[in-house]
């Protein structure tokens, strides 16, 4: 019987002048969405490659000159943009994919507050993600409001349960068929979806590409789902189709729109992130009066000095047979590395809270979960970005300590005079880097994946107690 | 086949049904007379299980309606004065719907075509969309469904109320052809007329009670008439089958 139902609810949906205008317009949108965001990952990566192949060049290339100055002539990383990114540009844009490395500095780049600032509360670009996340629900909306309702107010309602129709197949068929509805829109969308990735990203896929591909699809059919069942429930409470409508479009407003931009107020004033000037105030003035009671930048320096002679067993400088000069330039460099764990650290820590409330309010909006865990998949959220700015930190950090070991070394007694060649350059600590793995994607998604999960449960348990009793009062008058 | 026995329904302040006793045998066609707010819809609302009675029982083949919904249901069917379908289906579509969604699995289309055609329906009417249909013709699915499904029984609440003469004959002779066959048949209705008609007995309803009972071939159309009105004005006293006879004499 349910596989009538869902027969029947199919025909009549495809036969839909409504249904097929909207499915219409839902694929092109997709389709365009797909293509842009295939344009743009390629030209991104394009641009990226010929500026890392030209950033070696003038690296290596740069002549003699003391290590610690090419140490300020620094180098560029950039975060290689996943092939998902075309589902999903994610915080890309926001954040950025390069960062400058070089001595002394840890440069802004995703981590630049002010840009962070509207990182969390994005909204409105045409990705794929965005029709996904925004048009999926109000198309399984208008697709499902008059399952029930409009069955109801046309009386075929009654009709069917005076044959002696089951209102659990009803509500199972209707389900089941106005889920073939959507499928007919959504795989032929991730067919072409799939085909573009082949012909797109012949190369450099990257191996677990395709499960996070298909993850990804399946959170997006969750998602529809949740939606499914929840307009079933109302469409089988409410005695009139506009009823119904009017509440499903509430709902949707309330949990894609509303609760999103709720959410990232109530985070932002619960745990504001801190403005570019006051984070970068804070930074420079640890840096000239030191962390906790480490003194200032004479006391720190003073310090070092009479460690180091300590270390050697002399009395001044002079007699060090390494490079003073160097060893001191090491030494700001750790200080200052310390001053960032703790400032970056603070700054986490407040992403990590705001987080939370996202967390939080994805309870009362599944496309909050949705959001991040499509991002975390794609390789293009929050976390694969921490990833990679520690990445490039952690080797910035070796990159300029090699410079200075150089100098130390090598510069004995000439200090700022010392000249290194390409040798040196050559011989730099390459940036090697690898996006995290599926298995820390899903672990650090894991609190979003279980919210998802729980919106699926709940939405077909209070579903499927609503249409049980279908056959209830509405029906007799 | 039909039983109600003092079937009881109260609404709050009103009292829609007040201890009902009815039997309509099978290859019966019993009318149910009465104005507006009698108590005919909630009668056949009870024998469909759409509303629990506040006392007695309506029972379909020996099925009380209240312990087993989905049986009773499967045994009987439903046509109401506009018969609802599926805009978007055709009428041998609609009427394979219905049918399977009775319990009765899935028939062949040519049967259904079959039937379509014995309620006079043909081939290409059936085959278009029911959102062209008239209202006579949609009543004539309904009539369908009832052969399709095998039904034991059939309710009907006013059934022909606007339609033309013509489909509201066509509509009665298909209703004795099935009664012709075996099936119960209860008919709610407010035209005495068609009662007369079609009935073989008409009962008729005040406030929520069957006044009275007469049999339609033993009592000419004005003394029916005369006496419904009578009953109207609430100055009859229930007839007995003699005094029938005297009022038909
Ligand atoms: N769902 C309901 N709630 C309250 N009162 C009702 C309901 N259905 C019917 N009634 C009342 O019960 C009485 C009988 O109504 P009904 O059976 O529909 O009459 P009929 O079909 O003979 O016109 C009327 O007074 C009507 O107002
Ligand atoms: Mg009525």
């Amino acid at each position: 019987m349910i596989t009538t139902v869902a027969k029947k609810e199919l025909t009549e949906t495809l036969r839909d002048g409504r249904f097929r205008w909207m499915a219409g317009v839902l694929v092109v949108l997709l389709l365009a969405a797909l293509l842009t965001g295939m344009a743009s990952v390629r030209e991104t990566r394009n641009a990226v490659a010929a500026a890392e192949a030209a950033e070696g060049e003038t690296w290596v290339g740069q002549g003699e000159r003391n290590p610690h100055s090419a140490a300020h002539f620094g180098r560029f990383a950039f975060k290689p943009t996943p092939p998902l990114a075309y589902v999903d540009r994610g915080l890309d844009p926001y954040l950025g994919g390069t960062v400058w490395l070089e001595a002394h500095w840890q440069n802004p780049f995703g981590l630049r507050p002010a840009e962070d600032r509207t990182a969390l509360q994005r909204f409105g670009d045409l990705s794929a993600g965005f029709v996904l996340q925004l048009l999926i629900p109000l198309f399984v909306i208008l697709l499902a409001f008059g399952a029930f309702a409009g069955e109801r107010e046309n009386g075929t309602l009654r009709q069917l349960l005076a044959a002696g129709a089951r209102p659990s197949a009803l509500a199972g068929g209707k389900a089941l068929g106005l889920t073939a509805a959507l499928s007919l829109v959504l795989v032929p969308a991730a067919v072409c979806a799939a085909v573009l990735y082949t012909v797109g990203f012949a190369q450099g896929g990257g191996g677990d590409q395709v499960l996070r591909g298909a993850l990804l699809a399946g959170v997006y059919l969750a998602y529809g789902l949740a939606f499914l069942a929840i307009s079933l429930a109302v469409s089988a409470w409410a005695k009139t189709a506009r009823t119904a409508i009017t509440v499903l479009l509430c709902f949707w407003v309330t949990t894609t729109l509303l609760v999103p931009r709720m959410a990232t107020d109530l985070a932002e004033r619960l745990h504001p992130t801190p403005t570019p000037a006051e984070f970068y105030a804070g930074i420079a003035e640890a840096t000239s009066n030191g962390l906790g009671d480490d003194g200032n930048s004479a006391e720190r320096s003073a310090r070092l000095q009479q460690q180091v002679l300590d270390e050697y067993g002399v009395d001044t400088v002079e007699e060090l047979p390494v490079d003073f000069a160097a060893i001191s330039l090491q030494g700001s460099e750790e200080y200052s590395n310390k001053i960032y764990d703790h400032f970056f650290g603070e700054l986490w820590t407040t992403y990590m809270a705001q987080e939370r409330i996202h967390r939080f309010a994805s309870l009362a909006s599944p496309l909050l979960a949705v959001r991040s865990i499509s991002m975390d998949l794609a390789g293009t959220g929050l976390e694969g970005h921490r990833h990679f700015a520690n990445a490039a930190e952690t080797h910035r950090r070796e990159f300029v300590k090699y410079l200075n070991d150089d100098m130390r070394d090598n510069g004995v007694g000439q200090s700022f005079s010392y000249m290194a060649d390409r040798e040196v350059w050559a011989a730099a600590p390459p940036f090697e880097y690898e996006p995290p793995g599926i298995d820390t994607v899903l672990e650090t998604g894991s609190n979003a994946l279980t919210v998802l999960i729980l919106w699926v449960i709940g939405s077909t348990l209070v579903s499927w107690n609503f249409c049980r009793r279908v056959a209830g009062a509405g029906v007799a008058s | 086949m039909l039983e109600a026995r003092t079937l009881t329904k109260r609404f709050d302040q009103t009292l829609a049904l007040d201890e009902l006793d009815l039997t309509v045998e099978a290859g019966e066609i019993f009318c149910l007379l009465g104005a507006n707010g009698a108590g005919k819809t909630t009668t056949i609302n009870l024998f469909l299980g759409f509303l629990e009675p506040t006392a007695g029982t309506a029972s379909i083949d020996g099925l009380v309606v209240g312990d087993n919904p989905l049986e009773a249901k499967r045994k009987v069917a439903y046509i109401p004065e506009q018969v609802n379908l599926y805009r978007n289906l055709s009428g041998l579509e609609n009427l394979a719907y219905f049918t399977a969604l009775a319990g009765h699995g899935e028939r062949s289309d040519s049967d259904l075509l079959e039937v379509l055609d014995k309620v006079g329906l043909d081939r290409s009417a059936a085959e278009r969309r029911v959102g062209t249909y008239s209202k006579g013709m949609r009543q004539k699915v309904g009539i369908a469904i009832a052969i399709a499904k095998d039904a034991k029984a059939l309710l009907l609440d006013e059934p022909t109320s606007g339609l033309d003469p013509k489909a509201s004959n066509e509509f009665s002779v298909l209703l004795g052809d099935l009664a012709g066959r075996g099936v119960a048949v209860l008919m709610a209705t407010h035209d005495l007329f068609r009662a007369k008609e079609v009935g073989h007995r008409v009962g008729i309803m005040r406030s929520g009670r069957l006044v009275d009972t007469l049999s339609t071939d033993t009592i000419a159309h004005q003394d029916l008439e005369s006496l419904y009105l009578r009953h109207m004005h609430g100055d009859a006293s229930p007839s007995s089958t003699s005094d029938l006879e005297v009022a038909a004499s």
